[in-house]
């Protein structure tokens, strides 16, 4: 009788009526609000990657690395006299987003594929919340996200980039039948200082986005601006 | 005589035993089938608030707002203010959230560095609902916080922490 009377008084044992839906309510907040908030996290992550893709393809011509056309610094040549080195945008895209996404978490690795504006991310990699004892919850830390951008408008200037070499790789002077054929959001050299230089017949363009697209980056809305070299080269 | 006393003994011993044995079997139905339901209730329903701050949380930083004439989303916004030091388009784009949804309370954003190390860090930036007289409601107590990454930020800026109070 003592001993039980311990017992009853001692036990870390808890009698009696016990809170409601303690289960579900740890399930929801170490588990599923944990899961949304990493979620919020890496969907953050992935829109301002993204953002910094956009930016940084366009200042290459869209190659993430050295185009086999050639390159002069950061200037990609889209082609090489009659042929062209057709961007592989897709292939590019995924190949950027990843190198930049390293700088922050350097395991990360996605398959990154676009659907209209959309980019989304697919990842082998889990996010493991709670001990894998027997059970556990965890995520897939893949994304989507809308950087109001489409990348097909790279097919829109590899057109006219075409266009402008078959009607004036032959042209006495280069400038004047550039000037008639090109449209006014092909600059010669820079966006800001437009000016004409052609060196071995290789000319050097800044394209303003024909749909006027702009990335908000560093608080700022940043028009997308397309650095790109042709050559009108004849061999 | 003698007898007589001793059946009176015994009787008064089956009495005292029979009143500690129930006395005991009311004290260990009283502390198994204590049913204290109204604090388990409460313990329950503030469980549930926490859970509600939370998502409240989640549904603030996820939040559109437009930003430089682009719809962003609002943690965009708190990454962009805390870069920029402008606690104007914070204070700006939280009381317009605050005022269309109705809600009390404040938000702080904080370096995970110093949240981390400091018992009362100081915001970066921090806004709080003002009433009528202008006097600030005291900060109250936390709702929820989550972390955020800032791929632009330098220093201890690289990782930030947005607390929601009520």
């Amino acid at each position: 009788m003592i001993f039980a009377l311990a017992f009853a008084v001692l036990s870390p044992v808890e009698f009696g009526v016990k809170p409601k839906g303690n289960w579900q309510l740890d399930f929801l907040h170490y588990n599923f609000v944990e899961g949304e908030k990493q979620l919020a996290d890496t969907d953050g992550i992935a829109m301002q990657v993204g953002r910094k893709t956009i930016l940084s393809l366009a200042e290459k011509g869209g190659f993430a690395t050295a185009s086999s056309c050639g390159s002069a610094g950061k200037i990609n040549y889209w082609n090489k006299g009659q042929d062209f080195c057709f961007l592989n945008v897709d292939g590019e895209v995924n190949k950027e987003f990843n190198s930049l996404y390293k700088r922050y978490d350097p395991a990360a690795s996605f398959t990154v594929s676009r659907q209209g504006k959309e980019l989304i991310g697919k990842s082998a990699k889990e996010i493991l919340l709670g001990q894998r004892n027997p059970q556990y919850y965890a995520l897939n830390s893949g994304f989507r996200v809308n950087p109001d951008y489409n990348f097909d408008e790279y097919f829109v200037l590899q057109d006219l980039a075409k266009k402008l070499v078959n009607e004036c790789k032959s042209a006495d002077n280069l400038q004047d039948c550039l000037d008639k054929v090109k449209p006014s959001y092909w600059k010669f050299s820079s966006c800001e200082n437009e000016q004409f230089t052609e060196e071995e017949q290789k000319v050097v363009f800044c394209v303003e986005s024909p749909q006027k697209y702009a990335v908000f980056q560093h608080g700022q809305s940043v028009p997308v601006e397309y650095m790109l070299g042709l050559d009108f080269g004849t061999n | 005589m003698i007898p007589n006393k001793k059946g009176v003994m015994d009787d008064f011993t089956d009495l005292l035993s029979f009143v500690l044995i129930l006395s005991l079997l009311t004290f260990f139905a009283w502390v198994i089938l204590r049913t204290d339901t109204g604090e388990r209730e409460d313990q329950t329903l503030e469980r549930i608030e926490s859970l509600r701050g939370q998502e409240a949380l989640l549904d603030l930083i996820n939040s559109p707002a437009l930003l430089q004439g682009k719809e962003v989303s609002m943690k965009e916004v708190i990454i962009a203010a805390v870069n920029a030091d402008d606690e104007d388009i914070f204070t700006e784009k939280m009381q317009a959230y605050f005022e269309e949804k109705q809600i009390e309370g404040g938000v702080g954003v904080y370096d995970s560095v110093s949240y981390g190390a400091e018992e009362e860090p100081t915001p970066l930036l921090s806004y709080e609902v003002i009433i009528f007289n202008e006097a600030v409601i005291a900060r109250g107590k936390e709702r929820g916080a989550l972390y955020l990454t800032n791929t632009d930020g330098v220093g201890n800026k690289k990782s930030l922490v947005v607390k929601l109070f009520t």
